[in-house]
């Protein structure tokens, strides 16, 4: 077995096994969307699997070499379809991407060949700079920006005759593009940190290559490099997904399921920050009638009407404030606004029409409003906390009785 | 003089951890509920193990002697400790726990020395015989003292009497890496058995660490041949990358399966929710449509709840659901499903009573069960809960989708009904604890 095949043959298993695990994990969560990754990460498998092929098998090298150009430009099309949400790529961006990856695939399978037809060359460029253009109405303006300015550094490396340079540049615009795309479409988190870091330094091998080959001292540098970036990408893009994850049920544990509204524990976190910063508001909501609406139409129904109250309720509050759904029908808001007028606007609210042909079509509600610290004068913490809610709730059952007099 | 090219042919692989590392410690800083700690410390200290390795850059001199033995000592302790903190991984353990449990620490000890004498370049016998001395018999009383099965320690022992075969008949480097590779097939034993079964998460790390474990067994064969150490170099290099794949991966698979769980149970008693219970059953109804058994719904509703909630606070209120909870389950057979509507509804689907005689004793059961004082911080309360019963096909002959939802609102009727009877029965005797809230 030639050297070289030997030293790939640890980073072939590793990517062999990594792909079968990557797809795996795809297979058993189906709302993780990374086929493009398992795509990348085979793509990058099968390109290491060219090494163990013998130099000059079956009459030239010049195959395999351009099968590993090719290689690395569809890695890169996949890191770039990449849309850094759980679900598929637009068909706009693929697209876009595709139509731009033609010239590229052109252009290196043109070097590959040990073209020096400068003429060949040039026409990729021009195809490029045309299909960059045609984009523009297409896809984004960076992608379009960062194609037009390595097109023209292509036909600047053409007329230099440094084809090498013109090749990899074109390659390596690909990675840039991925890295910038992922770094706008994820939010501020440390995956994404990791990932843009391991497509620049990607990136930035293409563009290094035409110099490290002509300086022997860099090579293994470069090579030992370009060995663990791939890797890196792979737990750089775990990392993105486990965040992700973790936020989620992070969100899920402290947020009502139905509704997305905060949920008791949450709103109690809230509250005990309200009360410590000096003043503060509680008001009590529960529906009327709520599971008559759940008996006749259906719990199906009793959901919607609870989405469409909290959706009014939302509305009506400032950025500070909290709503929560603590059970069943019974909604809690944590103000820190200061004035009383919230809870007049609340109770204003009902009652509330709503979509829902529920019996009498409206929803009707009591409210109950307690202060901090009017209401609880040398409380603070939990104890004030318990004492507001009994208040609060005492004012609304209050109300409860008189509003259920008419009808006795 | 120290040669650049190959500085740096090593420095990528040498950043490489530290990256690593860095990403998880910021990781663990913002998910602290992510169960990292062993992980992280373990993969530190394959970090000092790779530092102590590349002491090797200096050149060789007699004024670097010392430097160079602690180099090699840390190299190898370090991946000894590395390899005790992923035995000791648990899910369970988030922040709070030991680092390392005490039987570990203390089989560890004569491990350890072992590990340093070789770090060292001991070359006389007896001390690591002293070592194998001393861990055998703290295998046993570990082993005597229960800490651990007999076959952990008989393992051990079979471990310990190779190393001493090799040490005596000269195999030092042999012994050492015999005793390391030892302890990383110990970590992939444990981690076997700590993280959940068929996750692809820990095959990742089970191969990272079997790998490891060979490499090290492999380490004193290969010494003497370059070419091979090329591609074990190359095997070292991806190995942490892997480690750290398999780490990430096992916590994904943990989130994943945590946030699946939650999307279909109720948080505080863990019992399923509303929608898992529709899923139930609409299959137990499909079944019993199938087979013509017949299916029991019960809705279970406490009584006076909300004022047990009001008077003594949620957290109270709480606990009082859980044990509520706990006590219905006691009475469940297998393929019973127990389920948390909301507030203080909980629904029963059993398909195991199919005579009325069957379904009172049910019923029974499930009220003795319940309704029994419960006593919490001083206070006595009495938990009783209404119960109301619907059973397929003999009250609904509904077709359709709308089976369950009609069998749950003629068994919360019925509920309601027995529920009025408690409080007219109440009212004449008002001397019930429960009363005091009213």
């Amino acid at each position: 077995m030639p050297t070289g095949a030997l030293n790939n043959l640890p980073s072939a298993i590793a990517l062999m096994v990594l792909t079968a695990i990557l797809f795996t994990l795809r297979r058993r969560n189906r709302h993780l969307y990374i086929d493009t990754w398992v795509a990348a990460i085979f793509i990058t498998f099968l390109a290491q699997l060219l090494w163990f092929i013998p130099v000059g098998f079956p009459t030239s090298h010049r195959p395999v070499h351009i099968c590993a150009l090719i290689a690395n430009v569809l890695i890169g099309l996949a890191f770039a379809l990449f849309n850094g949400k759980q679900n598929r790529p637009g068909r706009r961006r693929v697209y876009v991407l595709s139509l731009n990856a033609v010239p590229i695939i052109a252009l290196v399978t043109i070097y590959g060949f040990d073209s020096t037809l400068h003429t060949s060359y040039y026409a990729c460029a021009i195809f490029g700079i045309i299909c960059a253009l045609a984009s523009l109405f297409l896809h984004s303006r960076t992608f379009v920006v960062i194609q037009g300015i390595t097109w023209l550094l292509v036909i600047f490396f053409i007329s230099q005759n440094n084809l090498r340079a013109a090749a990899y540049f074109a390659t390596g615009s690909i990675y840039l593009y991925a890295a910038v795309n992922t770094w706008r479409m994820l939010s501020r988190r440390l995956g994404r940190i990791a990932i843009v870091t391991s497509l620049s330094i990607w990136a930035a091998s293409f563009y290094v290559h035409p110099w490290v080959i002509a300086h022997p001292t860099y090579v293994t540098f470069a090579t030992k490099i370009w060995e663990m970036q791939k890797f890196f990408a792979i737990v750089a893009m775990l990392l993105i997904l486990l965040e992700y994850e973790s936020s989620e049920n992070q969100r899920l544990a402290l947020h009502d399921q139905l509704t997305g509204l905060a949920n008791r524990r949450l709103m109690e976190q809230r509250f005990l920050a309200a009360i410590k910063s000096g003043s503060c508001e509680l008001i009590l909501i529960d529906l009327n009638g709520f599971k008559a609406v759940n008996d006749t139409l259906g719990h199906l129904a009793g959901d919607d009407l609870l989405i469409e109250v909290s959706r009014k309720l939302h509305s009506l509050l400032a950025p500070n404030d909290t709503l929560a759904r603590v059970g069943g029908d019974e909604f809690v808001i944590v103000s820190t606004q200061g004035n009383n007028s919230l809870a007049g606007h609340i109770r204003d609210a009902f009652p509330m029409s709503t979509t829902l042909a529920a019996p009498g079509d409206v929803v009707h509600a009591c409210v109950g409003v307690a202060c901090f610290p009017e209401d609880c004068t040398g409380l603070s913490g939990t104890a004030a906390i318990r004492a507001l809610t009994q208040l609060a709730d005492a004012r609304m059952y209050a109300q409860k009785r008189i509003a259920a007099e008419p009808f006795r | 003089m120290v040669d650049t090219t190959y500085i740096l042919a090593q420095l990528p692989s040498r950043l490489a951890l530290p990256l690593l590392l860095a990403l998880l410690l910021v990781l663990r800083r913002r998910h602290p509920e992510l169960a990292t700690r062993n992980f992280f410390f373990a993969l530190a200290f394959v970090c000092l193990a790779e530092f102590g390795n590349s002491i090797g850059w200096l050149p060789h001199s007699q004024q670097f002697q010392l430097i160079y033995l602690v180099a090699h000592t840390v190299l190898i302790d370090s991946q000894l400790i590395a390899a005790l903190l992923l035995a000791a991984h648990r899910r369970t353990l988030r922040r709070t726990g030991p680092l390392l449990p005490a039987e570990f620490l203390l089989n560890a000890i004569p491990l350890f020395a072992f590990c340093t004498l070789w770090g060292f370049y001991i070359w006389t016998r007896w001390p690591y015989f002293l070592c194998i001395a001393a861990g055998i018999g703290l295998l046993f009383s570990t082993a005597a003292h229960g800490r651990r099965g007999w076959r952990f320690a008989s393992a051990g022992i079979a471990v310990y009497l190779v190393a001493f075969g090799l040490i005596f008949f000269g195999h030092f480097r042999g012994g050492a890496y015999w005793m390391l590779a030892a302890a990383f097939a110990f970590a992939v034993w444990n981690i076997r058995h700590n993280l959940p079964d068929r996750t692809i998460g820990r095959f990742a790390i089970l191969c990272s660490l079997t790998v490891w474990s060979v490499s090290l067994l492999l380490h004193a064969g290969l010494v003497n041949h370059p070419k091979w150490l090329i591609v074990a170099d190359n095997v070292w290099d991806l190995q942490k990358f892997f480690l750290c794949f398999g780490i990430l991966l096992s916590l994904l698979e943990e989130e994943v399966h945590d946030a699946h769980w939650a999307a279909l149970h109720d948080q505080l008693t863990g019992l399923p929710n509303r929608r898992l219970l529709d899923d139930r059953m609409s299959e137990a109804i499909q079944y019993s449509k199938q087979t013509g058994t017949s299916l029991a719904v019960f809705l279970i509703d406490l009584n006076d709840f909300k004022i047990i909630n009001d008077t003594y606070g949620h957290s109270l209120g709480d606990f009082v659901l859980s044990e509520a909870a706990r006590r219905m389950k006691s009475v469940l057979r297998e393929g019973d499903t127990l389920a948390r509507l909301g507030g203080d509804e909980f629904v029963i689907l059993t398909s195991h009573a199919n005579t009325n005689e069957a379904l009172q004793t049910f019923k029974t059961a499930l009220t003795s069960a319940l309704n029994k004082p419960l006593s919490i911080s001083g206070h006595v309360l009495s938990l009783t809960g209404a119960i109301g019963m619907a059973r397929y096909s003999y009250d609904t002959m509904d077709e359709g989708t709308k089976i369950a939802a009609t069998l749950l609102h003629i068994a919360d009727k019925r509920m309601y009904s027995s529920k009025a009877a408690i409080r007219a029965a109440a009212s004449e005797t008002p001397t019930t604890e429960a009363m005091q809230f009213d």
